[in-house]
């Protein structure tokens, strides 16, 4: 006589997960694997009820894509940050620096850190704000070391 | 990948947690999890089914931080199975009382039935998930259905 399968195999085939041809014939032959299968196919659409239709509002997919395409950071504020290293440095450098600096003009040096600033604010909406202050910090303290090279070239004196 | 399979998620963990806010907030953890670990991705296969693991994975962390666990089901509990037409009846019972019933299901079995109702997962891929043999799968989701019909009784019956 043909052995019956274990419950866990005709759940299988309840569930549309087993293949298997032969047990699918046994079971269709079989009063007690047959109604098996008919109460295994009732409990798993009991449970089949924990469907649901439930939706996401709109608003998620937008909150999504905020948050992992986070707003360049503003350039307004890294345009402050430098104004005010500028500031700083210009304290730092002593009374006279900002006449000096007037006087010196724009060297073809500070242009280039200048374009390098515009182009970086371009930029900065491909990188995140911690990259942005250290390389404008950079830039400042480029600045500052090329305006004391033109400073001490020049011979300039009480800055 | 987030249009396809978003719904799905939030149903997922709305069923985990009953609660929409959360639900919606644990989509979008499990969105942006995904979209920070897609290196681990493997694109040969679908999204849907490596989603529903973080999902279920954040879904799990959720329920041991924010609820009691639910009481233990023993042998007893569970009804005998040869109950005849009492399945078609419960089959009509409101969804209110289905998750009642769910709530009151062990972790283990309840998000075996959740990955494979609502996730609509695989044997196989309920076993990834879960990091699970296969057999063990099978066996709980077994457990677990007549566990989530024997608790519509007890409710049913009040």
């Amino acid at each position: 006589m043909e052995r019956c399968p274990d419950q866990l195999n005709i759940q299988a085939l309840a569930d549309g997960e087993a293949q298997d041809q032969q047990l699918w014939n046994h079971v269709q032959r079989c009063p007690h694997c047959s109604d098996q299968y008919r109460r295994l196919s009732n409990l798993v659409k009991i449970a089949d009820g924990l469907k649901s239709d439930a939706k996401l509002p709109a608003s998620f997919y937008r909150s999504l894509e905020t948050k992992i395409n986070p707003a360049p950071f503003p350039a307004a504020l890294v345009a402050a940050v430098v104004f005010a290293l500028a500031l700083l440095s210009l304290v730092l450098l002593g009374p006279n620096y900002f006449e000096w600096w007037l006087s010196v003009g724009i060297t073809n040096q500070v242009g280039l850190i200048l374009d390098a600033f515009l182009d970086l604010l371009a930029y900065s909406r491909l990188v995140g704000p911690a990259w942005i202050i250290m390389g404008l910090a950079a830039l400042v303290a480029m600045e500052l070391f090329i305006l004391n090279l033109i400073r001490n070239a020049e011979g300039l004196k009480n800055v | 990948m987030v249009e396809t399979n978003a719904d799905k998620i939030y149903r997922l963990a709305l069923r985990y947690t009953q609660d929409k806010n959360q639900a919606e907030d644990l989509t979008q953890e499990t969105f942006l999890r995904a979209y920070q670990n897609l290196a681990s991705y493997d694109r040969s296969k679908p999204a849907g089914p490596w989603l529903c693991t973080i999902a279920a994975n954040l879904c799990r962390n959720w329920l041991r931080d924010n609820r009691e666990l639910p009481f233990d089901f023993t042998e007893e509990n569970i009804l005998p199975t040869n109950s005849g037409p009492e399945e078609l009846y419960l089959q009509q019972e409101s969804e209110t009382e289905l998750l009642q019933a769910l709530e009151k299901l062990p972790l283990i079995y309840r998000e075996v039935l959740l990955l494979r109702h609502v996730g609509e997962l695989s044997y196989d891929e309920i076993a990834e998930a879960l990091n699970l043999e296969m057999s063990i799968v099978k066996n709980r989701l077994y457990r677990g259905r007549l566990m989530l019909k024997s608790s519509l009784i007890g409710i049913r019956e009040g």
